[in-house]
């Protein structure tokens, strides 16, 4: 998968879970720009991780990889690399 | 493992004196007549009557609340909410930690319509008879002013379970009159001027003299209140409540106080039960719905 289909799945649900008008821009920073904390972060990562369950990709975000995201980006960033081999 | 309606499921491995005091208060709790199910790993709680749902252990309270649910492998707090969710009318208590608590009730059960972060409501018996509803006591510290608005609406459905038909609503502030306070008080009172019950800023003694039916503060400031009052015991009697109700999610959920002993935690357990037979989750949600 790529960034941008990451970027598709992540989008939509911070939009749900922060209440936002539009999708969030990918440099946007989590706390200071879009008001998340720590749990927003968790429920919209558990969201995309049963889409992509839906998908038959099995992830699971480690807690490390969660304490390391500030932005949109970033949260992509986690999802790719936690990806296995053979959906990257 | 089903769990009948009216069961309540206690975080083994929430409370400084975890396990063996929720273990002990747990216990006491079901000679009461509570129905109780344990939940945390079998070989950390020892020999026990009660049925027990295994689980992994305790999250860590150095690390952000929805973090920490992440770092441990199926923590007591997250399975216990779980069971809550799959078996309606059951109610969860911890003395853990109440950011995971709200955290974990949030994932399991959902939060209602509406409500961004649950806050956490206590009963504030007053010296004279009857409770006042303060909220939010803990959950969440820093919330927008926008936030006060849904604790109230949920705070009038809360008092309505406890039979005030039309509550009353009151801003906690240094003062009662309009412009008081800080950034907050004065964001949070525009925004409720005009809200169902609303009758403006509260001085602290309103929570004991009766004159308003619901108190909402942030929850730093609810939690410096309650925390003072139950420091002076005397003040408040002994028939406070030993555990606080998480609202605005799905389902029942208390948490009791991370030190709460062993008579404490079966206090708390009580208190679970009557609101789980009661359907307190229920009634509050349908009258936080009536109102938006």
């Amino acid at each position: 998968m790529t960034g941008d289909e990451i970027y598709s799945l992540l989008a939509p649900r911070l939009q749900a879970v922060l209440a936002l008008d539009g999708p969030p821009a990918r440099q946007a920073r989590l706390s200071e720009d879009l008001r998340a904390d720590s749990l927003d972060l968790l429920e919209v990562v558990e969201a995309v991780e049963a889409d992509l369950a839906a998908r038959g990709i099995v992830i699971q975000l480690p807690a490390e990889a969660l304490q390391r995201v500030r932005t949109v980006d970033d949260a992509v960033e986690a999802v790719m690399e936690n990806l296995p081999g053979g959906a990257r | 493992m089903t769990i009948a309606p009216g069961a309540v499921v206690v975080d083994a491995m929430g409370g400084d004196l975890a396990p063996g005091a929720v273990l002990e208060g747990a216990a006491k709790a079901a000679e009461q007549g509570a129905d109780v199910v344990l939940c945390g790993p079998m070989a950390e709680l020892g020999p026990t009557e009660l049925p027990v749902l295994e689980s992994g252990g305790a999250v860590a309270m150095d690390q952000p609340a929805a973090i920490a649910l992440r770092a441990v492998e199926a923590p007591s707090i997250r399975v216990a909410a779980r069971a809550v969710a799959a078996n309606p009318g059951t109610a969860l208590l911890s003395a853990g930690s109440t950011g995971a608590t709200v955290a974990a009730a949030v994932l399991e059960l959902g939060r209602l319509p509406g409500v961004r972060r649950p806050p956490v409501a206590a009963r504030i018996p007053r010296p004279g008879g009857g409770h006042t509803v303060l909220l939010d006591v803990g959950a969440d510290p820093d919330p927008e002013p926008a936030a006060l608005v849904g604790h109230a609406a949920l705070g009038r459905g809360f008092a309505r379970t406890m039979g005030v038909t039309n509550p009353t609503v009151g801003l906690l502030n240094i003062g009662t009159e309009t412009g008081k306070g800080n950034a907050l008080a004065r964001a949070a009172a525009a925004a409720l001027e005009g809200q169902p019950g609303f009758v403006g800023n509260v001085e602290p003694g309103a929570l004991l003299d009766g004159s308003v039916d619901v108190v909402v503060t942030d929850g730093f400031s609810g939690n410096v209140v309650i925390k003072t009052l139950e420091a002076v015991d005397t003040t408040t009697g002994s028939d406070r409540d030993r555990a606080a109700h998480v609202l605005g999610v799905r389902g029942t959920v208390l948490v009791a106080h991370g030190s709460a002993d062993a008579d404490q935690i079966a206090h708390a357990i009580m208190l679970a039960a009557e609101s789980a037979r009661q359907g307190m989750d229920r009634l509050t949600a349908d009258a936080f719905e009536t109102q938006r």
